[in-house]
């Protein structure tokens, strides 16, 4: 709880204290938009690293990967059993981005607006999630314990290796000589629908029949939104 | 880091739009119980019987439940199903051994020692109880009463069968002046009147023998004269006498009576080699119902009476009384490997195996015989003596065969081929719950019976199919196409029934409610709603 208080509360402390400093960074190569920098990204798209070059006044391209290994726990309930599961996902991505700086010029905090285009390479986009009965099963009298009714384990894969990226951002947010905040919001769009495979052991086997319909409801789950908070350093 | 994550997860679903949970549907398999049984209960007279009182006894009573995993015991359909809860499964030298017991109004009661061993995963058993108003060819039932004063007979008193319903022999009871009666426990009966219900069974009508206490021939645990045994009794005379006063049970007499049992004329007693007469000694054994054992009471000499080969004994104790042989038997089981050459792999043939001795079946066990799985266990036999014999479903014979070698070893018999070898038939059934579209991927494991299409008001007649695992059974019995035949199905604690169905070669029917499929027509509504609960039960 602490650790997501202090975020919230650092982002606005330093979008103040980098307009009250009113200091622009001028690159006597680039101008104002970019610089050559280095920069470590943490959010919904996992931690990652990047290296950004820019290109002409107003742009710059991005090369970076990210990798998002994410576990948590479910509860859930379906039809009269409520399941347990534990989730987790894995995006293993690397990335070619173009950063555009529409208003550069601008005095306000939209000279640091910037508008991104790029793809990815997903060299693995997947969720397992393990599910198990949170009671203890009963058939008529005879209790059934837990480990013995067994585990559903459903794979999601998402089959494009190629995913296009679109989204919006500040950057540039200097909070000192050389070293800047930035934020994205932006979303991933897999080329292909996620593949779902079922398999259930002891009791739960035959609940692969449900493959189907979750294939079909997730068929629509193809955007991968981003939101994260990159910490750069000017070379 | 967790909750910046519960944000992702909440965008991504609200992106999304659609629950990805939408008609999921989680299925528990319902084959929580590994080993079960069957047991079939008819009249002697191919009708089954459902209005009996059910009790689990015995060793391993605690382990066993029906087929739904509660305890309550019901016939159903002629029909008790029997699992044992998976924790308590038989293991390697531990097989599980109890009894059940049958009893009601009208009946004679019967008490069938079960044992399961490991790996004899499913078992089924056929046992008859004596409708006392309805009895087989070969059984005479008299239910005489006579007067009491004080509790105690005020003259000699003679009851008797009489020579009927194929029995040409009679039992004979007397009571002297002055018997005094007590029931199981001891205590002094009073009344007015006595009543006794006495059947005399005729030990060389196959049709009778079926009513032997116990189901078989075979006991595993006999007081006989040289300690505990397994034997096998060859009778010649064979009688239960049951008294009662003001309706509790006679059990014990203060001093003896006279039992006097006409014997089968032409059996052949063991002890000579050729056939009875005058002067030979017969074992006679009594029987209690309650707690199934038999119990070596005396020799008595066959006398000629009135032109009829007798024994006669006296007694102070009631019920079960066998006269002839006892062959001690082999400790625990021998064991019968069936092959064929017309055996075709993967199939099931539902079997009958009878056991024989002295010209007389002993014991018979139902068994789906496979290519793979072609042993059966026969308990309680003697050494020597013993014969198999084979039938199929339809009643042909398929071997007759000797036993040789010593109790542990294996004997192989070979079973002809059938005059007709059906095509293979397969049934895959799946059960599809009414709000479902998609067949379930859970397929039960339940016994299936069958017979040639009759009105749906006779409900006898069905023979074991065998049993479908995991909603699958391959099956020669049946001819695809143009005959139409019933099911009867025992799932759970239900029996289900479908009527007038022909089969196809290969066979995929959906139990459920929509068109084309395979449920249960008597009484439809019910019939569904039954369904619709147990898809509820299991959360569908």
């Amino acid at each position: 709880m602490r650790k997501s208080l202090l975020f919230f509360l650092t982002l606005p402390c330093l979008l103040l204290a980098s307009s009250l400093h009113a200091q622009y960074y001028y690159n006597e190569r680039f101008g104002y938009a970019f610089s050559e920098k280095l920069s470590f990204h943490a959010g919904t798209q996992g931690l990652g690293m990047g290296l950004s070059f820019p290109l002409g006044q107003r742009a710059a391209f991005r090369f970076g990967g990210s990798v998002l290994p994410f576990n948590t726990h479910m509860n859930s309930v379906i039809g009269s059993y409520n399941i347990r599961s534990k989730a987790r996902a894995e995006m293993y991505n690397l990335h070619l981005m173009l950063d555009w700086a529409p208003f550069p010029e601008a005095t306000t905090l939209w000279s640091k607006f910037i508008a991104t285009g790029g793809l990815a390479y997903f060299f693995k986009a997947s969720a397992r999630i393990d599910s198990h009965l949170k009671d203890n099963y009963f058939y008529g009298d005879i209790e059934v314990p837990k480990e013995d009714v067994g585990m559903l384990r459903t794979e999601i894969n998402w089959k494009n290796k190629l995913a296009p990226y679109a989204g919006i951002g500040l950057h540039q947010l200097y909070i000192s000589e050389r070293w800047s905040l930035g934020v994205s919001l932006g979303t991933y769009y897999m080329t292909a629908p996620p593949e779902v495979k079922m398999t259930g052991t002891h009791l739960l086997a035959g609940n692969e029949v449900n493959e189907g319909t979750l294939t079909r409801n997730m068929s629509s789950y193809r955007w991968w939104p981003v939101l994260q908070i990159a910490l750069s350093h000017d070379f | 880091m967790r909750y910046k994550l519960y944000i992702l997860l909440l965008a991504f679903s609200l992106l999304q739009c659609q629950n990805p949970l939408q008609d999921v549907e989680i299925q528990v398999s319902t084959d929580i119980i590994r080993y079960s049984m069957l047991l079939q209960v008819e009249d002697g007279n191919g009708n089954p019987v459902n209005d009996l009182t059910v009790a689990i006894n015995g060793p391993d009573a605690e382990s066993i439940y029906n087929l739904a995993g509660t305890r309550t015991f019901v016939l159903q359909g002629g029909v008790l199903g029997l699992g044992v809860h998976p924790r308590n499964d038989p293991g390697e030298d531990r097989p599980l051994m109890f009894d059940v017991s049958l009893s009601g109004n009208g009946y004679l009661s019967q008490n069938i020692p079960v044992v399961i061993y490991k790996g004899q995963l499913q078992q089924i058993r056929r046992t008859d109880v004596l409708n006392i108003s309805n009895a087989p060819a070969g059984i005479a039932v008299a239910t005489p009463s006579a007067p009491l004063q004080g509790g105690a007979t005020a003259t000699d008193v003679t009851v008797e069968t009489a020579a009927q319903n194929g029995a040409a022999e009679i039992t004979t009871v007397t009571l002297p002046e002055a018997t005094v009666f007590f029931d199981a426990a001891g205590n002094q009966l009073a009344g007015s009147q006595l009543n006794a219900v006495i059947a005399h069974v005729d030990p060389s009508k196959p049709s009778a023998l079926t009513m032997f206490p116990g189901g078989s021939l075979t006991a595993a645990s006999v007081q006989a004269q040289g300690g505990n045994m397994a034997g096998t009794f060859i009778p010649a005379g064979l009688a239960s006498i049951d008294m009662s006063i003001g309706g509790v049970g006679v059990k014990q007499f203060n001093q003896p009576v006279n039992v006097a049992i006409q014997v089968d004329p032409a059996f052949t007693n063991l002890s000579t080699g050729s056939v009875i007469k005058a002067g030979d000694l017969l074992g006679i054994y009594s029987y209690e119902t309650a707690t199934g054992l038999w119990k070596y009471e005396q020799d008595a000499p066959v006398q000629l009476v009135n032109g009829k080969f007798t024994v006669a004994f006296g007694t102070t104790h009631l019920t079960w009384f066998m006269a002839g042989n006892f062959v001690a038997g082999c400790p625990l089981f021998r064991t019968v490997a069936l092959t064929g050459t017309w055996l075709t792999p993967g199939i099931k043939y539902p079997m009958t195996i009878e056991a024989m001795v002295g010209g007389k079946v002993v014991a018979a066990v139902n068994a789906d015989i496979s290519v793979a799985e072609n042993q059966v266990k026969l308990e309680n036999l003697p050494e020597q003596g013993v014969s198999v014999r084979v039938r199929n479903e339809s009643g042909e014979i398929l071997a007759t065969s000797a036993l040789s070698g010593s109790c542990g070893s294996l004997n192989t018999v070979t079973l002809a081929r059938p005059g007709i070898v059906n095509k293979k038939v397969t049934m895959q059934l799946h059960v599809r719950c009414p709000n479902n579209v998609a067949a379930i991927g859970v397929l039960p494991t339940f016994y299936l019976y069958y017979r040639l299409a009759k009105p749906t008001s006779d409900v006898s007649g069905y023979k074991l199919l065998g049993v479908v695992e995991k909603g699958f059974i391959s099956t020669t019995a049946l001819t695809p196409g143009t005959v139409s035949y019933d099911f009867k199905a025992v799932w759970g604690d239900q029996v289900k029934y479908a009527h007038n169905k022909t089969v196809a070669a290969d066979n995929t029917a959906t139990v459920g409610d929509g068109e084309g499929e395979l449920i249960g027509e008597i009484d439809p509504a019910n019939n569904l709603q039954l369904l619709q609960e147990k898809c509820k039960e299991f959360g569908l």
